[in-house]
């Protein structure tokens, strides 16, 4: 239907667009990680991979980072699946539709809004406070790694949900149905029929919760009170204090890396599931 | 099951409940509830801080929604008519600008403007002999909206394109039959069927724009949008007037998060 001569010019401002604001500055980024911090703060041309040795002095915050990512996301399927099973294979109709609009709706909201909401629960004069009137004793939550991981699972829980609920629409009824006329209990079902089934939603739905958390900065910064020490903290720090703009460039780079490497695993092991759920 | 899913859906919505509840609360420590009152409205909305950082926020919001709706609605029908090659290629180079974190997008976009601040500087200094040269460019909203309209336009060109692959093949030949011309089908088929999808991609790309905060942190410079603006006021504690705030950004985003999605809805309804 289109020419390819207009169809060139309808994608012209397109690829301007990417390269003033992804593959310009992807690239920058590259060439300042091999860079030198200027004395004043900053960046001087130079050419080595000096600033890559030094990420390792952050391995504290790489550590923190993956322990609470890997965690946080894993709660965040856990708590899902229940609620996204219960979504696509028990409501109907516009129920069905409504139920999960309103739970990705907190989704389209502001994360700073949300994450604050925590703050306010779990500071002096929220849960501790009711706590302590019960007479529990006393408590103290926020900078912790617990606080952390309450916003990180509030914060990503929305969305998990939604893609485990494609994952699970995509099982026909008629499966189920045909387990159960087998003499499989539900529960049995579940296990046997719609996890198998579902795991290269389950892969694909972890890895992005991986990616998408160990990229986090404000929930640590405001839940954590900067106690709790993530990649993303350690990128604002060179960047907007100690002004290492290489240093942090390389630090941005091999969380880059590492988040290819996840998402490439992650391929190789839905390709695997989907083998599996074949056979089985 | 249904138990555990009312759970969580108190769990995702108690916390914001409660800061609604006390950004009406009269009191003025946040201890107990005593009666009703709009007094941390009043106040919020009459801090110059937060009005200048509101007002920085809606404009960007407006900015970036218009050009990533008019960007990525050229790009989705233009990938109707290229190669297999640059469509993959640019559908790829779009995910990434999904998918690369926002920290590192706006680290990248605060090295990358400042070197081309400072070249463009050197050069204007250079060829006209300009000495104020060196404070020609400062980062501000324009680099906010070109941030933004990354994953913006990103969001827009998924949407649009979704659209598209519903669009009857028939239609066009009808429209052949009827001696419209390329341009003419494009203008008066192809258009109409996606403006619902225009519609609802710009009112979501307003409110991914509205609320983004880590990119808005790099490259807002010292104009702080309002998410920035609340992030810095959070550091030195919570306070009612935090809680209106807060509320009043809930609003926004839900109201306009909830059109957006009848449109897309009414969309598809129509198909």
């Amino acid at each position: 239907m289109l020419q390819p001569r207009m169809a060139r010019l309808l994608l012209l401002p397109g690829y301007a667009l990417l390269a003033l604001t992804l593959i310009g500055p992807l690239i920058t980024t590259l060439v300042i990680s091999l860079g030198r911090r200027a004395p004043s703060g900053g960046y001087e041309t130079a050419l080595s991979i000096e600033n890559f040795a030094s990420v390792l002095s952050r391995s504290t915050a790489f550590l923190n980072t993956v322990q609470l990512s890997a965690f946080g996301a894993a709660i965040c399927i856990l708590a899902a699946i229940p609620v996204a099973f219960f979504i696509a294979k028990h409501l109907k109709g516009s129920v069905r539709y409504t139920v999960l609009f309103l739970v990705v709706l907190p989704f389209f909201t502001s994360f700073v809004a949300r994450t604050y909401a925590w703050y306010f629960a779990l500071g002096g004069r929220g849960l501790p406070a009711v706590l302590e009137w019960i007479g529990l004793g006393r408590f103290r939550f926020l900078n912790t790694d617990f606080a952390v991981a309450i916003g990180i699972i509030y914060a990503y829980l929305p969305i998990a949900i939604l893609m485990l609920f494609v994952a699970f629409d995509r099982i026909g009824d008629d499966l189920l149905e045909a387990s159960n006329d087998l003499g499989r209990g539900k529960v049995e079902t579940f296990f046997s029929v719609v996890i198998p089934l579902a795991m290269p939603g389950l892969i694909s739905t972890y890895s992005l919760l991986f990616i998408l958390l160990s990229g986090e900065y404000l929930i640590p910064m405001l839940l954590g009170g900067g106690k709790v020490y993530f990649i993303g903290n350690a990128i604002v720090d060179l960047f907007l204090q100690s002004r290492n703009w290489p240093l942090g460039s390389a630090v941005a780079i091999s969380l880059m890396s590492m988040m290819i490497v996840v998402a490439f695993l992650s391929q190789i092991f839905q390709r695997m599931a989907n083998r599996d759920g074949r056979i089985g | 099951m249904r138990a555990f899913s009312l759970f969580i859906f108190l769990f995702l919505y108690l916390p914001v409940a409660v800061i609604v509840v006390f950004s009406f609360n009269a009191a003025p420590n946040m201890s107990a509830f005593t009666g009703l009152s709009l007094r941390w409205y009043a106040k919020a909305f009459s801090n110059p801080l937060a009005i200048a950082a509101l007002t920085n926020s809606i404009v960007i919001a407006l900015c970036s929604a218009v050009v990533s709706t008019a960007i990525g609605s050229a790009v989705a029908i233009g990938l109707m008519g290229t190669s297999r090659t640059t469509r993959i290629v640019v559908q790829s180079l779009m995910m990434l600008g999904l998918a690369v974190p926002g920290i590192v997008i706006g680290l990248a976009s605060l090295v990358f403007f400042s070197a081309a601040f400072s070249g463009a500087e050197q050069a204007v200094a250079m060829l006209a002999g300009w000495e104020q040269a060196a404070k020609l460019f400062s980062f501000g909203r324009p680099t906010v909206i070109a941030a933004h309209s990354l994953f913006c336009t990103a969001l827009v060109v998924e949407v649009i394109s979704l659209r598209l692959r519903q669009l009857n093949p028939s239609w066009l030949e009808a429209s052949n039959d009827l001696y419209a011309g390329r341009g003419e089908t494009l203008w008066r088929v192809v258009v109409p069927f996606i403006v619902p999808a225009m519609v609802a991609g710009g009112l979501l790309s307003f409110v991914l724009s509205f609320d983004e905060f880590i990119i808005a942190f790099f490259v807002s410079g010292t104009k702080p949008t309002l998410p920035v603006y609340m992030f810095a006021s959070v550091k030195r504690g919570a306070t009612p007037e935090l809680n209106a705030i807060a509320t009043s950004m809930l609003t926004i985003s839900i109201l306009v998060s909830v059109v957006a999605f009848s449109f897309l809805r009414r969309g598809q309804a129509r198909a």
